[in-house]
């Protein structure tokens, strides 16, 4: 089983990326696990048709943990993607890293990950590592690598080395390691050339690069992915080709 | 190492300290916790609580609670309680996770006082301060609300307030009816005891008195804004023994016509003597103590505070040391006067007297806490 | 100084009638008031059960306070640590540095060192995700001769999965390492006091031929390490269950859970699972049934119509306890209890219908602060039923007190006689913390 988390600056398109990734990943035969670790819960919402699924979170509330089942807690979307949303607080209030922890950890206890015994696990995980829980997603029995999405903004940049260095830092622990970099383009001035140099700078290699397409847009509008709404466009080949560069730098990390 | 304690005793914290002030007030504090925290306080902290209905309750907060944030159950479950108790006023004090999570005690004070009509205050402690802090926050936002601004004060002189007295510091051996005495004795007018022995209208007459006797440091802050709001200065120190309560009758009168602040309990032998005698304990008393011992029997005296102060209050020698390890080299020889759960830290040479205190061993030697006012030591 | 309030309050979210009452909750949840009644053991008095061990707790000082001040009390500071969490590591998020370095330097100072160590982390630590079991294994490395387990004072989590209290049970035998199982030996599981020697149930395993091994008779660590050779658990207090069921699957023993239920037919029940176990004969239920009923009606003669109240501390099954007695003619009117378990909800149903009239009350409502504590000639079974009352006349025991069976029941009755006949002062009994542990308690 192949476990990554997908960290980034808010709004840079993490979970558009890591949906299609998943997407893709089910089209090549692939049993997928899409954890949204977020409490805006919007990750998997393209694989589910636009709507945003119950969460870990919203049903230890209605429920208690006593009375939740597995099944209650996932979603089955597009090419049998299992979906899962952590959730969380509304902004302002609560602790959303523990919502994290909380939600992981229960999953855990009603043994998601034996029963339904995914091929890869993907965490999609909240713009920035603010505090502990949101580092839970890539330790010992959770994600083995982790890659960044950013795109050549001067912020995107900064929060993407930042949490590289949080990586680095969790590196005697046995933490995730850092697998890559993944560019999403925003056409910025020399963007390739920035976003090598963050490669170069956290030691890490830039694995897959995205460009901007209204295509992208088009598909969120209909509450899916491009894979599956536009799955000849140049857009998915992309993905196609992004999924097998993170797969190949997951892979070998488990070699 | 800082933080750790092989053996060592902590003192009560911040959330105790909140209760312990508001106690006899008719109000009804909240602690904002999981668990426990009301039963360490009452069970350690509160020598009041099998005889007294002074209403301290837990919110019992959950997980989900902290993790979702919002404070909807806890002002329901005050306002149910209020609407049943009706308190003379609500406070609402904070521990660990609220402190993690942001909580804003000032905006749900806000929202139960509009919605149930008594006052509430609310108060940020996070157990991780002593009890001085969580009592000198509540004292202070306690004047802040309940001391009537509309009087004004007629020229006199003499008519004292006593600030910071709580169990914590003073036990329930009558401390507080001898300090009432002894300041009648001398000539002085007590109006109100903040806050043992007094009434709520009494207190709410503190802002007529010519001078505010502080005897912890949970009374400073409100002594500060008893002086920046009536203008009344403070003196800061116990009436311990009979000489240093002399001086302290003559502070108080000085103070009440000069206008000026003192604090005698810094008051130490300054010929530059090595301290024969090291006093632990909260800054106030032990530094009133240290005073009293110096102005009686002539020998040095320094203090060793492991708690909150101001520098103008700790005397030449005096030091502060809270963790274990900053502690054993001060406690290696010489006499030590401090709380018995100190005694297992003291070095081989030391010579122990214990005085013990609630705010640290709680109850264990509650029936051995001396009375020391206006005494020969 | 504030007394007691002249008015009577209205005292109606304080009782309710078993007739009225609903299941499992009775009462309306909401602030909670905490009674001075502090027998019951708390995590600290638990954990000291395990001998040449040392407790470490990593909290607030707030928190601390009351475990040092609990460990003091019961004499047992020489074996109690502390690591005060401050503001500054909550910001800077150095609390696994702290617990790991912390704990280090406790340990290098104890003159000698212990053969286990049960750390105990907090709700910070849960909120904070901190990677403890990192912390563990670190500790580990740098001390191969103790053995760590971890132990939790985390109240907040107490609705999210095990009790606190049910927690320290079962991590009480995470240090018990296997070993060969010998099929002579039985083990009493997570109970915090010795079991009366002379019920059915440790005389059923005695003669066995077995050795029965309980923790709180455990003199030595390799004595309590022997409990791991023992083929059979058995749980006798339903907060040590899901430890016991744990410890079970862990070191693939039997598992019995036999708590004291104050009813012939459940007592027959579990000494008959009892004897299956130990391949013998129960004992003969009728003559012991008639004794128990002897001792009851005696008990009863000597109380008279005096109204008996009990309290959920007292005994874990208070409901099938009022049955019994009102079954022997005893007059009891009140139950204390916060809620109904599910093993008291037959005797509940039996309550309901044949004794409506049967008053419940809250211990932690906040209308409790103001219960007006004056039924001074109610025998009391319980500390809080004690302290509500305002009687002098109480049996003073928690957490089932060690009984058990049919002998459980006659020692009962002896305990109740001689409440009434021996008159002794609420304040003065009830305010020790852990009633009945080693250190007893210095006040």
């Amino acid at each position: 089983m192949i476990q990554f988390a997908v960290y980034g600056k808010g709004g840079i398109g993490k979970s558009t990326t890591v949906s299609n990734i998943s997407a893709a990943l089910a089209d090549a035969g692939l049993k997928v696990m899409q954890i949204g670790c977020d409490p805006k819960a919007d990750s998997t919402s393209s694989l589910l048709g636009g709507r945003r699924a119950v969460t870990v979170i919203d049903l230890i509330q209605d429920r208690g943990r006593d009375s939740i089942e597995l099944e209650d807690m996932v979603n089955i979307g597009y090419g049998g993607v299992v979906c899962v949303e952590a959730g969380g607080p509304t902004p302002g209030l609560g602790c959303a890293g523990r919502a994290i922890t909380a939600a992981l950890e229960l999953l855990h206890d009603k043994g998601a990950y034996e029963k339904l015994a995914p091929d890869v696990i993907i965490y999609d995980v909240l713009g920035d590592v603010v505090c502990g829980g949101f580092s839970v997603p890539m330790r010992k029995g959770y994600a083995g690598t982790v890659f960044i999405v950013t795109s050549g903004e001067n912020m995107s940049i900064h929060a993407a080395a930042n949490i590289a260095v949080a990586v680095e830092n969790f590196k005697n622990r046995g933490y995730a390691r850092l697998g890559g970099i993944i560019l999403n383009r925003r056409n910025v001035k020399n963007e390739q050339e920035k976003v090598l140099e963050l490669a170069n700078d956290v030691s890490t290699v830039l694995v897959g690069t995205l460009d901007r397409s209204e295509v992208v847009q088009d598909a969120e509008e209909l509450g899916k992915t491009v894979i599956e709404a536009f799955p000849k466009s140049d857009m998915a080949e992309q993905y196609r080709g992004l999924m097998r560069s993170v797969m190949k730098a997951c892979e070998s990390e488990v070699d | 190492m800082k933080q750790t304690s092989r053996i060592i005793s902590t003192y009560a914290a911040d959330i105790s300290g909140v209760p312990s002030a508001l106690f006899e007030l008719g109000g009804m504090t909240v602690m904002h916790d999981a668990s426990g925290c009301n039963s360490t306080y009452n069970t350690h902290d509160e020598p009041r609580w099998y005889d007294h209905d002074s209403m301290v309750f837990l919110s019992g907060m959950t997980e989900m609670d902290a993790i979702m944030g919002g404070d909807d159950k806890l002002i329901h479950d005050v306002c149910a309680a209020a609407n049943e108790l009706h308190p003379r006023f609500i406070a609402i004090a904070g521990t660990p996770i609220p402190m993690m999570i942001g909580t804003d005690f000032d905006a749900v004070a806000r929202v139960i006082e509009e919605r149930t009509g008594i006052p509430c205050l609310g108060l940020k402690t996070n157990s991780m301060h002593s009890y001085l802090s969580g009592a000198g926050m509540a004292f202070t936002a306690y004047a802040k609300r309940f001391v009537d601004r509309t009087l004004s004060r007629q020229a006199g002189s003499g008519r004292v307030n006593v600030l910071g007295l709580t169990p914590l510091d003073f036990s329930v051996n009558g401390s507080n009816e001898s300090i009432r005495q002894l300041l009648q004795r001398g000539g002085l007018t007590p109006l109100s005891s903040w806050a043992m022995g007094s009434s709520p209208d009494e207190l709410a007459r503190s802002g007529l008195a010519d001078v505010n006797l502080v005897v912890s440091y949970a009374g400073l802050s409100a002594a500060k804004y008893l002086k920046r709001t009536f203008g009344a200065p403070y003196v800061v120190g116990v009436p311990i023994g009979k000489e240093f309560s002399g001086v302290l009758i003559n502070a108080l009168h000085k103070a009440s016509k000069t206008g000026e602040c003192s604090a005698p309990c810094a008051l130490r032998r300054a010929d530059g003597a090595a301290p024969q005698i090291s006093i632990v304990g909260e800054s106030v008393y032990s530094g009133s103590l240290a005073a009293a011992i110096e102005a009686q029997t002539g020998l040095s005296c320094r203090v060793i505070c492991p708690l909150e102060t101001e520098k103008a209050l700790m005397g030449f020698g005096d030091c502060l040391a809270s963790d274990e390890d900053e502690l054993i080299p001060l406690l290696y020889s010489g006499i030590v006067v401090a709380d018995p759960l100190y005694k297992p830290i003291c070095g081989g040479l030391t010579r122990f007297y214990e005085l013990p205190s609630e705010a640290f061993s709680g109850r264990i030697y509650r029936k051995s806490i001396p009375n020391l006012i206006g005494k020969r030591l | 100084m504030l007394k007691r309030l002249g008015e009577k309050p209205d005292l109606t979210q304080t009782t309710v009638s078993v007739g009225e009452a609903s299941y499992p909750a009775p009462f309306e949840t909401g602030l909670e008031y905490a009674a001075p009644a502090r027998g019951v053991w708390n995590i600290v008095h638990t954990g000291m059960l395990v001998p040449e061990s040392h407790e470490i707790f990593i909290c607030a000082a707030g928190c601390l306070r009351g475990v040092v001040l609990t460990a003091a009390e019961m004499g047992a500071a020489e074996r109690f640590s502390t690591v005060a969490i401050r503001e500054n590591n909550v910001l800077d998020g150095d609390m696994e540095e702290l617990m790991i370095e912390g704990v280090t330097d406790i340990l290098n100072k104890l003159q000698r060192t212990p053969r286990a160590v049960l750390v105990y982390t907090s709700c910070i630590h849960h909120f904070m995700s901190c990677d403890v079991t990192r912390c563990y294994a670190e500790l580990r490395r740098r001390f191969p001769n103790v053995d760590f387990t971890d132990c939790y004072m985390d109240p907040i989590m107490r609705k999210s999965g095990l009790t606190p209290d049910q927690t320290m049970r079962s991590r009480l035998y995470s240090l018990l390492k296997p070993a060969p199982v010998d099929g002579m030996s039985v083990n009493i599981i997570g109970s915090d006091l010795q079991t009366y020697p002379d019920c059915e149930l440790v005389q059923m395993v005695q003669q066995s031929g077995r050795t029965l091994r309980e923790i709180t008779a455990c003199k030595s660590y390799d004595e309590y390490q022997l409990m791991a050779t023992s083929y059979l658990n058995i749980a006798m207090y339903p907060a040590a269950k899901a430890g016991c069921e744990a410890l079970c699957e862990r070191l693939a023993h039997r598992c019995l859970y036999l708590p004291f239920i104050p009813d012939y037919d459940d007592i027959d029940r579990e000494l008959e699972l009892l004897a299956a176990a130990l391949e013998t004969n129960p004992p003969d239920a009728s003559a012991l049934r008639a004794l128990a009923d002897e001792s009851l009606f005696k008990a009863r003669a000597i109380v008279g119509d005096a109204p008996v109240a009990i309290d959920y501390t007292a005994l874990s099954h208070p409901m099938e306890l009022a049955r019994l007695l009102i079954n022997h003619g005893f007059n009891v009117t009140d139950l204390f209890l916060d809620s109904i378990s599910t093993a008291d909800r037959d005797a509940f149903l039996w309550l309901k219908r044949n004794y409506p009239s049967l008053r419940l009350h809250p211990t932690i409502h906040p209308e409790m602060r103001v219960y007006p504590r004056d039924e001074r000639n109610t025998l009391a079974i319980g500390q809080k039923a004690a302290y509500f009352c305002g009687t002098c006349r109480f049996v003073n025991i928690v957490e089932d007190g060690g009984l058990h069976g049919y002998m459980g029941i006659i020692r009962l009755a002896e305990l109740i006689t001689d409440a009434f006949e021996n008159p002794k002062d609420a304040k003065i009994e009830i305010q020790p913390k852990g009633l009945g542990c080693a250190g007893g308690c210095c006040l």
